[in-house]
């Protein structure tokens, strides 16, 4: 079979209607299975997945069923047929749906989601990723900036190496870890622990179906420093101390934390409000006063439940709060989404193909009535 | 036409195997935090420009001090970690018999009255006077405070350390310790 004969099998379109079948099945799964696993697990294993396994059997996950779909849809275009003036209207409707696969690998691969949380009165401008972490590497050397070297969570597999000509050592991962418990080690016989592992060990546990509840953490190797730093180190989520390295006269911290995003403007929260329903403690609608900064300049907004702040491709909505005795503080669920408006414009132009088929069809419906 | 797709396909195969890992490590330059973490905090109110200090023991963790705390640690133990706080409240912040109280609350117990409070005080000398120390334990909830009130010259500190029931006993003398070694120092 040569590359023509596999072309011309890639554009029939039985292979469409029976991608969107497997979509269809891979979305009952998907809603059985959210029950037990939860849903961005769900969402991990099969819809932003190549292949996931079911039993022994590896099947294609929602990312490559999509990709099968948008090859499929592309050439079909190059059916000569279709550039002809009676089947404008299929023709737009194939452009709107390319549009809407478009939007949708944009949000797959470059949307963001995590929150930002203010406390009246303070500024903030990074968002902190509800479900993807990061290894920081921080020379803190300087006196006027800290330079960071960040590994992103897809970098965590076994024996992966993490370097960066930032850092004067190697990281290898050993083990990174969904949820862990750390636990006071009782004795340690081995000297290649340095730093928190000494004293503590990370005692992986099943993770949570509510992800936020779950506390990830890392254990890793240093080498390539010298003999008192080259060893075993772990690290996990809100570790209050970071673990610090001196190497060459440069002073490193290294920390595990939610994978921030630096906006490229800060959001100061003057005043949070919350109105209860009478007699309960149920909070019936909750704002927020804030200030946009940028470059200096500032723009009073006001953020409400059901009214978020839309800026630069990010999103701030309303979405809790947390009241303590030294004052309020303001949660918001940001959301960064170059496709945003893809799924609007594409139906608008599939809904637009098909009216125009409609209207092309109607004499050869009428002729047959 | 059927050139022009098999450049395509081609074009499409080679997009998908040039993308690499180098996306996944970034690197960028911050302003230095303008509050760093430290184990000293500065008593704003006195003249003589006094800070608090302490020893901790090896294997505590400390936290980021936030909201009303002025220090946090996180407390090893056989199941887990217990979180310390101290709180600096000005005058006496209320009183024993109030504070006591709130933490008894916190624990779904009962309000006592000063008098039965007084029977389970108990008094210690650390660097900076003296100081007491409860401990307060909900079984029922397997939920339990060791608490150290310090009153300073003109504000008390309230140390509170909240754990299981069954892992109080372990961490006790740490935590004897830990408030033992509050101390003034004298910036030159």
């Amino acid at each position: 079979m040569n590359l023509h004969n596999i072309l011309l099998i890639l554009k029939k379109p039985k292979i469409f209607v029976y991608t969107i079948i497997w979509l269809m099945i891979l979305v009952v799964i998907g809603t059985l299975a959210q029950k037990d696993l939860g849903l961005f697990a769900v969402q991990e294993k099969y819809f932003s997945s190549w292949f996931f396994n079911f039993g022994f059997f590896p099947l294609p996950g929602g990312r490559l069923t999509i990709l099968i779909i948008a090859i499929n849809l592309s050439f079909f275009f190059f059916n000569k047929n279709l550039f002809k003036l009676n089947k404008i209207g299929i023709l737009i409707i194939h452009i709107g749906a390319m549009l809407l696969i478009l939007g949708a690998a944009l949000t797959a691969f470059f949307s963001s989601e995590g929150n930002m949380v203010i406390k009246e009165g303070n500024k903030s401008n990074y968002v902190e990723d509800y479900h993807y972490m990061e290894l920081s590497v921080i020379n803190t050397s300087n006196p006027d900036y800290d330079l960071y070297t960040i590994f992103d969570h897809q970098l965590f597999n076994r024996n992966q190496k993490l370097t960066h000509s930032n850092i004067d050592f190697d990281i290898t991962v050993i083990q990174y870890i969904k949820n862990c418990e750390p636990m006071q080690r009782s004795h340690s016989n081995n000297i290649q622990y340095k730093g928190m592992l000494k004293n503590i060990m990370l005692n992986e546990i099943p993770p949570l179906k509510e992800e936020h509840l779950n506390r990830p953490g890392i254990i890793f190797t240093i080498s390539n420093a010298n003999i008192e730093i080259d060893g075993i180190y772990g690290l996990f989520l809100d570790q209050a101390i970071p673990q610090t390295l001196k190497l060459n006269g440069i002073d490193y911290n290294l920390v595990f934390r939610k994978k921030r995003t630096y906006l490229p403007f800060e959001i100061e929260l003057i005043d949070f409000k919350k109105i209860m329903h009478p007699g309960t403690n149920i909070a019936k609608s909750f704002s927020s006063e804030v200030n946009l900064i940028e470059s200096d300049i500032n723009r009073k907004i006001l953020i409400k439940m059901n009214e978020p702040l839309r800026y630069k491709n990010y999103t701030f909505y309303q979405s809790s709060f947390i009241e303590e005795e030294s004052g309020e503080t303001s949660v918001f669920a940001v959301v960064e989404n170059y496709g945003r408006l893809f799924p609007y414009i594409s139906s608008i132009i599939m809904c637009f193909g098909l009216l125009l088929h409609l209207i092309i069809k109607l004499p050869f419906f009428k002729t047959k009535l | 036409m059927t050139s022009f797709s098999n450049n395509s396909f081609l074009l499409l195969f080679i997009l998908v195997l040039s993308c690499n890992s180098d996306g996944n490590i970034r690197t960028y330059k911050l302003e230095k935090p303008k509050i760093l973490n430290s184990n000293v905090f500065q008593n704003n109110t006195n003249q003589k420009n006094k800070q608090l200090f302490w020893d901790y023991p090896k294997g505590w963790l400390e936290k980021e001090a936030s909201g009303m705390r002025i220090a946090s640690f996180q407390v090893p133990y056989s199941n887990g970690f217990g979180d310390l706080s101290i709180i600096s409240l000005i005058g006496d912040g209320g009183g024993l018999e109030s504070n006591i109280n709130r933490w008894r609350k916190q624990l779904d117990l009962e309000p006592q009255t000063i008098n039965i409070i007084n029977h389970s005080l108990l008094s210690f000398e650390g660097k900076v006077g003296p100081y007491t120390f409860i401990e307060i334990k909900n079984d029922m909830i397997d939920k339990g405070f060791l608490c150290a009130i310090l009153p300073l010259n003109n504000k008390t500190l309230f140390i509170k350390l909240s754990l299981t029931s069954t892992g109080l006993l372990e961490v006790k003398q740490d935590f004897l310790s830990f408030c033992n070694s509050i101390n003034f120092t004298t910036n030159q």
